[in-house]
Formats: structure tokens, C-alpha cells, sequence
């Protein structure tokens, strides 16, 4: 139920994707797009095939480390100011490169929790930053009109959602799989509103008073 | 952490991930509530400011064109009460009959005739002068304002005077016409309404600023009033200063002098980019 429930929650904003932005859109939602495809195949690897079943905690932490390289990714996009933009291109590979060496020191029979807290954390404090650029900057669009802050909101709420039970994953793990429950809900969630953001690039790009900087 | 290690029984964990997750989950939706409606504050306050400029930009307009269409109305006045009756007379002088008539009136007649049309070319130059002073262009800012200055000292009416202390350079000639007509509306609002028996006009410059100081001991206003008059449908003049000093990024004041007995007008202009090529 879980697997078709993620198949569901992944294809829709793919869909989405293809019928309204595929056409026209901004370089940030193309990896946003490239993400979900991404979390798509995943889920397959892992239910269909004998590795992906036998090997899940390994597999987990590698899709947390290409997680976070999506993810920065689209913060570096989405970001305008200089500033920001160069604390990212600093602060993301170390923080990766730690993600990395927590994955290779970690057991493998056990989900990597302390990755995936560090991951949570960093990508919290990336979106307080794009909301913080978006109060600052001057601008005559309303924040919710832009497909980016629908992005950021999903990210937001779901590294939110699922902090705390990563935190909870590096003192009891078997505490953590058994409110899996919450992350699969966020996930779900996330991806809703990640069709919203597909949604809005339409009418974003339909509208010839609306700039493209301001996504 | 230490805390979650002491905390070891499942119950605990239960409650420490239920209320961290909500905790988090109120959080975040607290910032997107808060920036959301920040920002539609924000959006809101600059649609009203935007309109309020758009207002003041119309009322400015709407006066510029009503004082044009004053002018031409004072032109077309000018020229038919007192250039058409004028050409009309030198012409009855000079009609048909003339050749029938003997030497010495034909003289008279063509001497009538020619001093009619000199007071004509002297009207219609007056006009021109009025319309656009020449001894602005070729003389520049200065000899313009005293040449203004001498014919309203000349009527008698009141005791005129400027001193410029600081104009070696002259201004852009468009800029010095918009600081001409300027003092020209500055003056004209002082000789209709202030009951005034001295005007003095001095100029300096302090750093980057170029200033015109007005001096006059009738009934002034002050900047109170410059700004009421401004909003309200009277004032046309002033709509019409306030709208060239615009274009020079230039502004006025309006305030009774210390010593309480004169009144001053004050106009600021900035004088970068502002000397002649």
C-alpha cells in the first residue's frame, strides 16, 4: 500500500510537470523535475529488484546524499542575491562531503539518521534563506504567485516533518521505523505541493506582467 | 541529546517526536503565515503610494495644461484687442482714396499710418518679450532677471532689486529658461497679492547647490500654505512652479524670515550636470 501509494504521489507532479511546464520553464523547476524522476526510479529499485530489497538502509543513504545535491541545487537557482549564492556554492559541498563520511562510517544494516538530520537541518535553514531574500527584495508580485516558493514550502515542510524523527533514528532506529508512518505522509504532502508549484509555473509564464526573475 | 539518552522508555520518545514534529510543523507554517501576510502589507502600502504619486502627477498635468490655455488665451487677447484694432486703423489711413486726396493730407495719412504700425511692432515685440525675453537666450539667467527687475522697478510700483554672487558660469539654456519662468511666477504671484513695496532676489550656490532667495515685505505665504494650495483646485502658478522645478529635481520653500518681517521663497537646485556644453 505504501509502494502504490508512492507511485501515485511521484507520478502526478511528473505528469503535471509534462503537461504544464515541459514547454516553458525555469531552470529551478527542471531539477525539481529531475528529482522526482529520480525519486520514481528509486522507489522501483527498490521494490522490484532483489538488491534494492536486500540492501534498503545502503540504498536510503544514497538517496539521501543525491537528495541533498538536488536540492542545493535548486537553492542556488532559486536564490538571486550574490551573497546567498556564494554561501551555498560554500557551504553545500562541505556539508555533502560530511553527509558522505557519515554514509561510509555508518552501519548499513541501520537507516543513516545522522545524515539525514544534517541534511534536514541545512535544507531548513536554505529555505528560511530564500524567504528572507524574498521579504527583502522589492517586488509588486504576492510571495505565493511565484512556482518557487511553492518549491520551497514543500522542502520546508517536509525536512520540518521529518526532523525530529531523524533525530530520533541515531538514538532508537527501530523507534524511528515505527512512526516511518510520518515520513511517508510528508513525502506525500510535499509532492502535493509540488503540483501546485507545476501549476502555478503556467499561469506564471502565461501572464506577461510577471517577471521571470521573480520566481 | 544527553536529555534523549536519559529518556530512554518508548512512551517518551513517542512524546518528544510527537510534540518536536508539531512544534516544527507550527513553526514553519507560522514564518509562511507571517511572511505572506508581511508581504501583502507591503505590496498594499506600495500600490497606495503608487496611486498617490499617479494623483499628484495628474493634478500636476491638469494645471499645466489649464495655465497654457491661459496663456494662449491672454496671447489671443493681447493681439485682438490691441494689435488687430491698431493694424485695422493704420489701414483706413492707407486706402484707395489716398491718391485722390492733396499732398499734405496724403503725408499726414502715411505719417499716421507708419506711427500706428511702430506701436504695433513695439506691441507685438513686447509680446515676444514677454512670451520669451531674447535677453534670456543671449545674455543668459542674469541679465534676464535684471532686465525683469529694472521694468517692474521702471513701473514705479514697487522698489525691484536681485544680486547675483555666484554666477561666473551660465546653466543649461533650457534649465535657465525653467529657472526664469520660474522667478517669473515667483514674482508675478508677489506683485498681485502681497501688497509689497520691495523685492529682492539674490543668488549663490553652496557646494553643489544653486539657490534663489526672494525677499518681500507684503503679505506672504508659507510652506503650510504652499502645500494646501497645491492639493487644492486654486494655485494654478504654484502647480506650475512646483512642476518645472520637477523636471530640475529642484524644490521650494516657502517661510517668514527670522527677524519676522519679511517674507522669503527660497528655490534649491542641484547644480551637477547643470552647466552649459
Amino acid at each position: 500500500m505504501d509502494r502504490l501509494l508512492s507511485f501515485i504521489t511521484y507520478s502526478i507532479p511528473i505528469i503535471l510537470f509534462l503537461v504544464f511546464c515541459a514547454k516553458k520553464t525555469t531552470r529551478a523547476l527542471w531539477v525539481i523535475f529531475f528529482y522526482l524522476l529520480f525519486s520514481f526510479a528509486f522507489d522501483i529499485l527498490q521494490a522490484s529488484s532483489s538488491f534494492g530489497k536486500g540492501n534498503k538502509h545502503e540504498i536510503w543513504g544514497l538517496y539521501t546524499i543525491c537528495e541533498f545535491v538536488f536540492f542545493a541545487c535548486f537553492y542556488y537557482i532559486a536564490l538571486e542575491s550574490p551573497s546567498l549564492k556564494r554561501f551555498i556554492l560554500i557551504g553545500s559541498p562541505l556539508i555533502l562531503l560530511f553527509i558522505i563520511i557519515s554514509y561510509i562510517k555508518s552501519d548499513k544494516n541501520d537507516f543513516d539518521s545522522t545524515s539525514a538530520s544534517v541534511e534536514s537541518i541545512t535544507l531548513i535553514i536554505f529555505s528560511i534563506m530564500y524567504f528572507f531574500e524574498q521579504i527583502n527584495r522589492p517586488q509588486t508580485l504576492f510571495i505565493y504567485s511565484s512556482p518557487n516558493f511553492w518549491v520551497v514550502l514543500g522542502i520546508l515542510i517536509y525536512m520540518s516533518s521529518v526532523l525530529f524523527l531523524f533525530i530520533i533514528g541515531i538514538i532508537s532506529p527501530k523507534q524511528a521505523y515505527k512512526y516511518w508512518i510520518i515520513n511517508n505522509v510528508s513525502n506525500f504532502i510535499t509532492n502535493i505541493i509540488f503540483c501546485i508549484a507545476f501549476v502555478r509555473n503556467k499561469y506564471a509564464f502565461s501572464d506577461p506582467s510577471l517577471e521571470k526573475s521573480s520566481f | 541529546m544527553v536529555l534523549l539518552q536519559v529518556l530512554s522508555s518508548d512512551d517518551r520518545i513517542s512524546t518528544v517526536l510527537f510534540f518536536g514534529t508539531i512544534g516544527m510543523l507550527a513553526l514553519t507554517i507560522g514564518l509562511i503565515v507571517f511572511i505572506t501576510f508581511h508581504q501583502r502589507k507591503v505590496i498594499r502600502y506600495q500600490h497606495q503610494l503608487q496611486k498617490m504619486e499617479q494623483d499628484q502627477q495628474k493634478t500636476l498635468l491638469n494645471a499645466s495644461i489649464r495655465l497654457q490655455e491661459e496663456e494662449r488665451q491672454r496671447i489671443a487677447a493681447d493681439l485682438h484687442d490691441d494689435a488687430g484694432p491698431l493694424l485695422a486703423t493704420a489701414r483706413l489711413y492707407l486706402n484707395e482714396n489716398l491718391v485722390n486726396l492733396d499732398k499734405t493730407t496724403q503725408l499726414q495719412s502715411i505719417y499716421n499710418a507708419k506711427s500706428i504700425i511702430d506701436d504695433t511692432i513695439q506691441l507685438i515685440r513686447n509680446i515676444s518679450h514677454s512670451l520669451m525675453p531674447p535677453t534670456l537666450k543671449n545674455f543668459g539667467l542674469e541679465s534676464a532677471v535684471n532686465d525683469l527687475f529694472q521694468k517692474i522697478s521702471g513701473s514705479g510700483s514697487m522698489n525691484a532689486s536681485c544680486r547675483f554672487h555666484d554666477y561666473r558660469e551660465r546653466l543649461k539654456p533650457e534649465n535657465e529658461l525653467i529657472i526664469f519662468r520660474v522667478i517669473q511666477e515667483l514674482v508675478n504671484n508677489i506683485l498681485k497679492h502681497s501688497n509689497a513695496s520691495f523685492i529682492h532676489l539674490t543668488q549663490n550656490t553652496s557646494g553643489n547647490k544653486f539657490f534663489i532667495r526672494i525677499h518681500h515685505d507684503g503679505r506672504g505665504i508659507t510652506q503650510a500654505d504652499f502645500e494646501k494650495l497645491n492639493k487644492s483646485n486654486v494655485g494654478l502658478g504654484l502647480k506650475n512652479i512646483q512642476s518645472r522645478l520637477k523636471v530640475l529635481q529642484g524644490k521650494v520653500f516657502f517661510e517668514k524670515d527670522m527677524s519676522q518681517t519679511y517674507y522669503k521663497v527660497t528655490v534649491e537646485l542641484a547644480k551637477d550636470d547643470d552647466k552649459t556644453d
